[in-house]
């Protein structure tokens, strides 16, 4: 009888912390790594786009205009939030977010003494926004990158932890059933009684907790892996996009600031269009996020994005043609006009259709994620409840034929 | 009974308490970040030591360039098969130009265009080609690109406050000279240097590529030259004192100095610094067409005009001209 007791309290135990360990990382995953991950991906977003807004405007003649003005302070704040969000909740990204927060604010100040001396007419202003770009490249960015890299293997672990066979109780609850079959046999053995009641209500009980662990298991590796696929995968696969988009666009406007001696942007930008869309334009990331995407919002939201990305490519040769022809004005209307057929037009539907795609998935991946949480509801109470139900119902039994001998 | 009563007590309360176990986090130790100010892109500190000095070379005179034409061609009439009329066909004159000094050649933020004293040269010569000074494609391009991009073909020449020096004269061809400078320091209002003498162990900027920064390496009082890729870039290291000085043409330092008023310009002159406009050695005929341009506006009072225009001084007389053949 001590060792049903000690299997039954064994398994119960076990079971028990499995549980709790897989609910504290799937609470993790709903509103630490998995929220995190995005945080990050957005910091990155948001700080990849003030600098190419700031280069923007560097080429607008006067002061720069109102609108781009408003979306380099946008992108500031949301690069800030989120940086405040990240530092509250990520306790791996500390390196990182250090050198984000310290930095930021030196950007800032060095972009504000760029716009004070193109207000005065003094190309000195020009310096410092190179300047400023450098830091954003050479130190913000890759800090951004790393924070993003870390919260995802962050989304990572948590996932696979929150997925993981429970081995161990599994096998103990195993071993109680075996324990108790055995008992109940050799008891109707020896009292000539078919079944034991106690032991059969432990059998039960133990046998009810041990589906119902592995059922929840189920249903919690089931989401957890879709919400992966289908959410955090892709939400990878349209950073990139994301990022490599930006990329291009600010290359597209440092080619032009650089007048003359931007050939190495010019470069970039090109490798990032063949990265995006291949050399066909049918090929690249967009058609393997394509691949990819199951929902038809989401699917529709990337043709759109391969179309508008094929559009600007067309628009930015014909842009070369004017910059390599000696008309500098025509090129410079073209990266930075309003007109449909300006590069701006482009760019910005292009954001847009990335911003929905991602959103979907974030809003999937979270439905995901709390029905994880759910399938998990009441394991624990039950667990606990049916293993000391079991203990205690086998004990009465055997207790009582014991009692029976003595 | 009683004894299952025990054991399923202790068993849930054993249960429970481990499940309710939770791993505590140790406070990570937190390293104190320290401040650290950003540089300009492509610095270096200390500068690359120069190849073969500025100054050393004193075998060729930098005033003596190719005698111009009797007369010159009429705008859009020029020789067949000449430099020019590849450039007339073209339909632009490429230049190259800085958008980084102040006065000489610098990015007007108003007006979004390139404009100063090189430039209004630079469409003096595209005037006398096509009738239009407008017809000219102004490339900015850095200090250290000025002799590659002539030699290579990328622009038609380069009107970039350029000093003309035996060195040079091996890889490009110079016009006469258009502008006379010299060498001096600017540092902040507060500092005690007065001139390249006091700067000893000091770092001093420079663009790379330049003279100026040949000359920084070779003075005796051995200062630390610091190479940036603009001049704009060494004022900004100024103002974040990063820099002691700044040391290179007067022209050039006047137009830094217009943008920072805590900044003087000390010293006199320690070197002589012509300026000419840079052109590929195999076009001697555009050599010669440009020195008649030179003489013209010499003559006709547009070259004081310019000046006045920039410098806002009445010029001085010209720079000597002489030729060699």
């Amino acid at each position: 009888m001590a060792a049903i007791i000690v299997a039954g309290l064994a398994f119960g135990t076990v079971a028990l912390t499995g549980v709790a360990q897989r609910g504290s990382a799937i609470s993790d995953v709903r509103s630490s790594s998995g929220p995190l991950t995005v945080t990050a991906q957005s910091i990155y977003r948001s700080l990849y786009d003030a600098d190419a807004t700031a280069a923007a405007a560097f080429l607008h003649a006067g002061a720069e205009p109102a609108d781009m003005r408003q979306r380099y302070e946008n992108d500031v704040v949301a690069a800030g939030a989120g940086l405040a969000e990240a530092a509250q909740s990520s306790g791996h990204g500390y390196a990182a977010i250090t050198v984000l927060s310290t930095n930021l604010p030196v950007y800032t100040g060095l972009i504000e003494t760029a716009r004070t001396d193109n207000r005065l007419g003094y190309p000195v202003g020009g310096a410092y926004l190179r300047e400023a770009s450098g830091l954003m490249h050479a130190t913000i960015l890759p800090a951004a990158a790393s924070l993003y890299h870390t919260e995802t293997v962050r989304l990572g672990d948590d996932s696979n932890s929150a997925g993981s066979f429970p081995w161990l109780a599994a096998i103990l609850g195993v071993a109680t059933l075996v324990l108790l079959a055995f008992t109940g046999r050799y008891l109707s053995r020896l009292v000539k009684r078919t079944l034991n009641l106690g032991v059969v209500g432990g059998f039960a009980a133990i046998l009810v907790a041990l589906i119902w662990l592995i059922a929840a298991w189920g249903g919690v590796a089931t989401n957890v892996h879709a919400a992966k696929n289908s959410g955090s995968n892709q939400v990878e696969m349209l950073a990139q996009i994301r990022i490599a988009v930006l990329e291009a666009r600010a290359d597209e406007s440092l080619t032009l600031v650089a007048r003359g001696s931007g050939g190495k942007y010019e470069t970039d930008f090109n490798q990032m269009m063949t990265r995006l869309i291949g050399k066909t334009g049918s090929g690249g990331l967009l058609a393997s996020a394509q691949a990819e995407a199951d929902d038809p919002g989401v699917r529709s939201s990337i043709g759109a994005v391969a179309a508008d990305l094929r559009s600007w490519l067309t628009a930015h040769q014909k842009l070369r043609g004017y910059d390599d022809t000696g008309n500098y004005g025509l090129a410079v209307g073209m990266a930075i006009g309003t007109r449909s057929a300006d590069t701006p037009a482009f760019f910005n539907r292009i954001d847009t259709n990335i911003d929905d795609a991602i959103a979907t998935l974030g809003a999937r991946f979270s439905d995901r994620a709390r029905s994880a949480q759910s399938a998990m509801g009441g394991l624990a109470i039950g667990v606990s409840v049916l293993t000391v139900l079991a203990i205690a119902s086998a004990a009465f039994g055997l207790q009582r034929r014991i009692a029976e001998y003595r | 009974m009683r004894a299952a009563f025990r054991v399923m007590a202790v068993g849930a309360l054993t249960s429970l308490a481990m499940a309710g176990c939770a791993a505590s986090a140790t406070p990570p130790t937190l390293p104190a970040p320290t401040a650290q100010a950003p540089l300009p892109q492509d610095v270096s500190d200390p500068a690359k030591p120069p190849s073969g000095s500025a100054a050393g070379d004193t075998s060729c005179d930098p005033y003596a360039s190719l005698r111009p034409p009797a007369s010159l061609p009429s705008p859009g009439k020029m020789p067949s098969g000449s430099t020019m009329a590849r450039i007339q066909a073209r339909g632009t004159l490429k230049v190259g130009v800085d958008q980084n000094t102040f006065l000489f050649g610098y990015r007007d933020p108003s007006s979004g265009q390139i404009v100063g004293f090189d430039i209004d040269i630079a469409r003096e010569v595209a005037k006398a080609i096509f009738g239009d000074p407008n017809k000219i494609q102004l490339v900015a391009i850095t200090a250290a690109q000025r002799i590659p991009y002539v030699t290579d073909g990328t622009v038609d020449m380069v009107v970039d406050t350029m000093t003309v020096n035996c060195a040079r004269l091996k890889q490009v061809d110079f016009s006469t000279i258009y502008y006379d400078a010299g060498q001096r320091v600017l540092v902040p209002k507060d500092s005690n240097a007065t001139g390249i003498n006091d700067l000893a162990n000091r770092k001093v900027c420079a663009a790379s590529g330049s003279t100026s920064i040949q000359n920084i390496a070779a003075a005796p009082s051995r200062p630390i030259p610091v190479a940036v890729a603009d001049w704009t870039d060494c004022l900004v290291m100024l103002q974040q004192n990063q820099v002691a000085a700044i040391s290179t043409d007067d022209t050039i330092l006047e137009g830094l100095a217009a943008q920072d008023p805590n900044t003087k310009l000390v010293g006199a002159p320690f070197t002589d610094e012509p300026y000419g406009i840079a052109i590929a050695q195999n076009n001697t005929d555009l050599v010669r067409f440009v020195n008649g341009v030179l003489e013209k506006i010499r003559v006709n009072g547009r070259w004081a005009a310019i000046y006045a225009k920039w410098l806002q001084v009445s010029a001085p007389a010209a720079p000597p001209v002489r030729y060699r053949d």
